[in-house]
């Protein structure tokens, strides 16, 4: 890297402004810094495209997305969606996730909705990229761009293949100061090439082989391994600590800042064994609900009724029903309990610091550690590994915290990887729920009225997918937060609501049918009159 | 108290000097450097941690280091030899039994133990011999399909 930094103290498109029009400006990364990188900012997609990808001068494809890979295998699919607009071979493509520093902003890989949000800016970036490549090899070849096409990294007289320039010819791995005004439109899907084919996932090998690093697989220098002292119960309050057993174990240091206890081992081990030789007295306070209070706990629990949708008149249905239901349904906590409990190490310094999360949430992740050692969030690098799973369960950070408020007392870097006992004890769980259900139908089986009333779990899913002339959906209070009505965390897990929603619907159908002596499958296609959801419960009913 | 172990891992000779108490998987993890082998629960509950001991699949978490003295433990990290993947780990490839891959390394070496001791297992018992290691993405019956068609390929001496 060379000494010559002026491009740095002025604003990037002010420098170019100063170069003139028709330049194909490249900047190298070094230029800039990490926390510069073009439009680093926070609750949207950027439009520069280079936020999203560099091309290397041997044409090798950097893709940047602050999306992880959990397993669900974007690490290839999002390595497609570019290749395939870019225009270079999907091998090119290798996948840059969840660091904080060089990828652009995310708000958490949940949801499915990598794919479908974050994909068209990917492939935008992706197909202006292209454009913009073109444009420049039109002016290296001397040809008008009407005469070019790009393929396989490359840009190509259409008429005379041989003459060609290739895209790490043109990029050079650097920052490309040329955008499009008119943005090109995305290859339509019946053009697609890559896209759309089962290709290798460039995480199995490493998986396969135990090469695959977890945040509780990265080793620091002078790295030593944290554990944080819990209480008993939910909202207990330290009273009294003695940390003279854990200063026994050889090499335990124990660090205390007011009710937050850790001790730091150069052994994962022995650091747990340290811990349990602390004596903790605390304030419990009394337990309010147990699994048999809940149902009722949850069911006499105020908040305001929302609406989910409403139409027809219920007393008119009620009217019309020759047999009535009236039943209630209840769902339990579920914990998400992925294989790797939640895992971090945290490397902090005077002036920043570096943290390696199992996370969902990368981004959100650095100004919460940032908070609770003081350091701004553009000061906290976040640096996503493989994660061991989440299934909405690794939203929460609290385990990077704890590394973090170590690793600063500590002064070197610290690893916190929660017992599985913590991990399901601060779990934010699939919260548990009652559904009420009243319905009604005629003589000729059709239903007449459904009112349907979802406590604290969320409304997704809830809406009424048969044909009732009469209905009422209601859904009341949060499903996601607490401690509150919910005496724990309690959060998204796998499809939150839908689980809740969808088992206490189509357990009332069955009910329905039973009580009628219909079967549950003819009942169901006689109340049913969209035609993609016949579909559905058809295909579903054959596959059973 | 401590105490100085010999033993052969991923055929190597190694030896360790610790308190002999500690689990095989923290020895494997910290002092020696392989990552691997996985903590799931430590509590002989999910099959993470499962590496061979003498072609015995055994659950590390539990196991005190002080018993492999003398004996033959392989790891994930001593299945392939060179750039040469074992057949377990390409089949596992090859049918996606892999989503996160946190259990993948104690699944594989669960397999590799019971294609061991019975070379050529119907599905029942490959599902049998499974059905304590624990995938929460679900990978189960592409795991048994990987399981089957790596049968075969050891079978056949293309190991």
């Amino acid at each position: 890297m060379d000494n010559n930094r002026g491009p740095l103290t002025m604003d990037r498109r002010e420098f170019v402004k100063l170069l003139g029009p028709g330049l194909y400006v490249l900047f190298s990364m070094d230029d800039f810094g990490w926390a510069q990188q073009p439009e680093r900012r926070v609750g949207s997609y950027p439009e520069d495209f280079n936020a999203y990808l560099r091309i290397a001068g041997d044409g090798s494809v950097t893709c940047y997305s602050g999306k992880v890979e959990l397993g669900q295998g974007i690490i290839a699919a999002l390595a497609q969606m570019l290749a395939e607009e870019l225009e270079v071979p999907f091998e090119s493509v290798t996948m840059v996730m969840g660091d904080t520093f060089l990828c652009p902003w995310d708000a958490g890989t949940n949801g499915s909705r990598s794919i479908k949000y974050f994909g068209p800016a990917l492939r935008a970036a992706g197909a202006e990229a292209r454009e913009v490549l073109n444009e420049m090899a039109a002016g290296h070849l001397g040809l008008p761009k009407e005469r070019l096409a790009a393929k396989d990294g490359a840009v190509f007289e259409k008429a005379n293949p041989a003459n060609k320039v290739t895209y790490g010819f043109l990029a050079k791995g650097k920052i490309i100061e040329k955008h499009l005004e008119k943005k090109p439109p995305l290859k339509p899907a019946a053009a697609f090439a890559v896209c759309g084919k089962s290709l290798p996932r460039a995480d199995f090998q490493d998986k396969v082989t135990g090469k695959a690093r977890f945040a509780g697989d990265v080793r620091l220098p002078k790295m030593l391994y944290g554990k944080v002292l819990r209480p008993p119960a939910h909202g207990a309050q330290l009273k009294t600590v003695d940390l003279s057993g854990a200063k026994q174990v050889r090499d335990a240091v124990v660090f205390q800042d007011g009710d937050f206890v850790g001790v730091v081992h150069p052994l994962p081990d022995m650091a747990e064994k340290a811990l349990a030789g602390i004596k903790a007295e605390y304030e419990i306070p009394a337990a309010v609900v147990d699994d048999k209070s809940i149902y009722t706990h949850i069911a006499n629990m105020a908040a305001k009724d929302n609406t989910v949708e409403q139409k027809g008149d219920l007393a008119q249905g009620e009217k019309q029903a020759v047999l009535k239901f009236e039943e209630s349904y209840f769902t339990p906590y579920v914990a998400h309990a992925a294989t790797e409990t939640h895992s971090a190490v945290a490397d902090v310094r005077a002036d920043g610091a570096t943290v390696y999360i199992g996370t969902q949430r990368p981004f959100g992740a650095d100004g919460e550690i940032g908070k609770a050692i003081g350091l701004p969030s553009n000061q906290v690098r976040v640096i996503t590994p493989y994660v061991g799973g989440g299934y909405g369960g690794k939203s929460q950070v609290g385990q990077a915290v704890q590394a973090a408020r170590l690793s600063k007392m500590a002064g070197v870097p610290i690893q916190v990887v929660w017992p599985r006992g913590e991990d399901f004890f601060y779990d934010t769980f699939q919260p548990a729920a009652v559904v009420k259900i009243r319905s009604g139908m005629d003589e000729a089986n059709r239903i007449t009225y459904w009112d349907y009333h979802v406590l604290f779990a969320g409304d997704r899913s809830s809406q009424n997918i048969y044909h009732v002339p009469n209905l009422r959906t209601l859904s009341r209070g949060s499903s996601f937060g607490g401690p509150g009505p919910h005496p724990f965390g309690t959060g998204a897990w796998r499809g939150p609501g839908s689980n809740t929603n969808i088992f206490s619907r189509e357990s009332h159908i069955d009910l329905m049918a039973a009580k009628a002596g219909l079967d549950p499958m003819e009942f169901r296609l006689k109340n049913l009159s969209d035609e993609r959801m016949i579909r559905v419960v058809k295909a579903a009913a054959d596959k059973f | 108290m401590e105490q100085t172990i010999r033993f052969k891992l991923n055929n190597r000779a190694v030896s360790v000097t610790t308190d002999g108490e500690r689990p095989l998987l923290w020895v494997l993890r910290a002092d020696l450097g392989l990552t691997g082998t996985k903590y799931g629960c430590g509590r002989n509950q999910c099959g993470a941690c499962t590496v061979l001991i003498d072609k015995q699949a055994v659950r590390s978490c539990i196991y005190p280091i002080k018993n492999v003295a003398g004996k033959e433990v392989v790891t994930i990290e001593g299945l392939a030899s060179g750039d040469r993947l074992h057949p377990l780990q390409k089949a596992f490839m090859k049918h996606g039994a892999v989503q996160c891959g946190f259990c993948t390394p104690g699944m594989i070496l669960k397999s590799y133990g019971l294609l061991l001791q019975n070379p050529r297992p119907s599905r029942e018992q490959i599902v049998e011999s499974m059905e304590p290691s624990l995938c929460r993405c679900g990978t189960y019956s592409r795991i048994v399909d990987a399981i089957q068609t790596a049968a075969v390929e050891m079978k056949e001496g293309r190991a």
